[in-house]
């Protein structure tokens, strides 16, 4: 990308790597690196490289955040998805996770899941 | 709409609460989906600027929308399921940037027994959360760190005691 489309990126990441759209590979002073996110309404924030991840799931995260606060303004607005659409979306899920067999016989067994 | 009489709570909802509300079995009756649920109705009478005694804002932070995908993609989930739950994650909560400074800086104050949920603690924490929901009763649910949360005002608590206390307030 031409430094003229660059978006504006705060001072301490002008040494940034961009890897694709809104992601950037920040080189911090310690010589390590972390990730960076720059939204398109001109915030900013880092991802920790402290685990492992792929392009593909930086990805992923970075779409959910701008397609989450993207909704949330059409929210206010009076537009965007209705409760009901997503009850529904929720249920199906569900029902998918029953057919694959991962629903929890116990739900504080979750508990193990994030330990 | 808030007036001066409406009670905001904070929360930061940890990954395994959002796990069980999306795997419990049956669904009706586990208390974090009807937590959950009950966050998302709020969330969508908020925005509609409809009058509630009490206002629920759900924090996120990077941290904890990547323990999410981490745990769901250990449980070999879909991938396009993954990217709707992430997305649900973020549509219903409000951001609080924890950086790596943030998680470090807190393992100098925070209980080792609470080190492994750094993340947690550091977005209610800087998100001025009143209360942390969780099922992990290994690291946060423990003496130590609710004795440390409650220096920052905030409580934790599993979500049952979380839907009575809403119950307590006036909600639903």
């Amino acid at each position: 990308m031409s430094e003229r489309k660059r978006p504006k990126l705060p001072p301490e990441w002008q040494k940034a790597e961009r890897l694709t759209r809104g992601i950037y590979r920040l080189h911090t002073p310690d010589g390590k690196y972390r990730y960076g996110f720059a939204f398109p309404d001109g915030t900013f924030t880092s991802f920790s490289s402290r685990h492992p991840i792929s392009l593909e799931d930086l990805r992923l995260h970075y779409r959910a955040e701008v397609r989450g606060r993207r909704d949330q303004e059409m929210m206010r607005k009076g537009l965007g998805p209705t409760l009901e659409e997503i009850e529904r979306a929720q249920k199906r899920r569900w029902e998918k996770f029953k057919r694959l067999g991962l629903v929890l016989e116990r739900e504080e067994d979750a508990a193990l899941l994030d330990d | 709409m808030r007036h001066f009489w409406t009670i905001e709570v904070r929360l930061v909802v940890d990954t395994n609460v959002r796990m069980a509300a999306e795997l419990a079995f049956p669904k009706g009756r586990s208390p974090a989906a009807q937590l959950l649920q009950l966050l998302h109705k709020k969330f969508y009478n908020q925005l509609a600027g409809r009058q509630q005694r009490v206002t629920i804002v759900l924090l996120r932070s990077t941290g904890l929308q990547n323990e999410l995908r981490d745990v769901l993609r250990r449980l070999r989930i879909p991938a396009e399921e993954i990217a709707a739950i992430v997305y649900e994650a973020s549509f219903f909560s409000k951001f609080v940037d924890v950086t790596e400074e943030d998680t470090d800086a807190l393992r100098v104050q925070a209980p080792p027994v609470a080190h492994d949920d750094l993340h947690v603690i550091a977005c209610a924490i800087k998100g001025k959360a009143t209360h942390i929901v969780t099922y992990d009763k290994r690291h946060l649910l423990t003496p130590e760190a609710k004795r440390f949360m409650r220096r920052y005002g905030i409580k934790v608590v599993t979500p049952a005691e979380m839907l009575d206390e809403l119950r307590r307030l006036g909600d639903p």
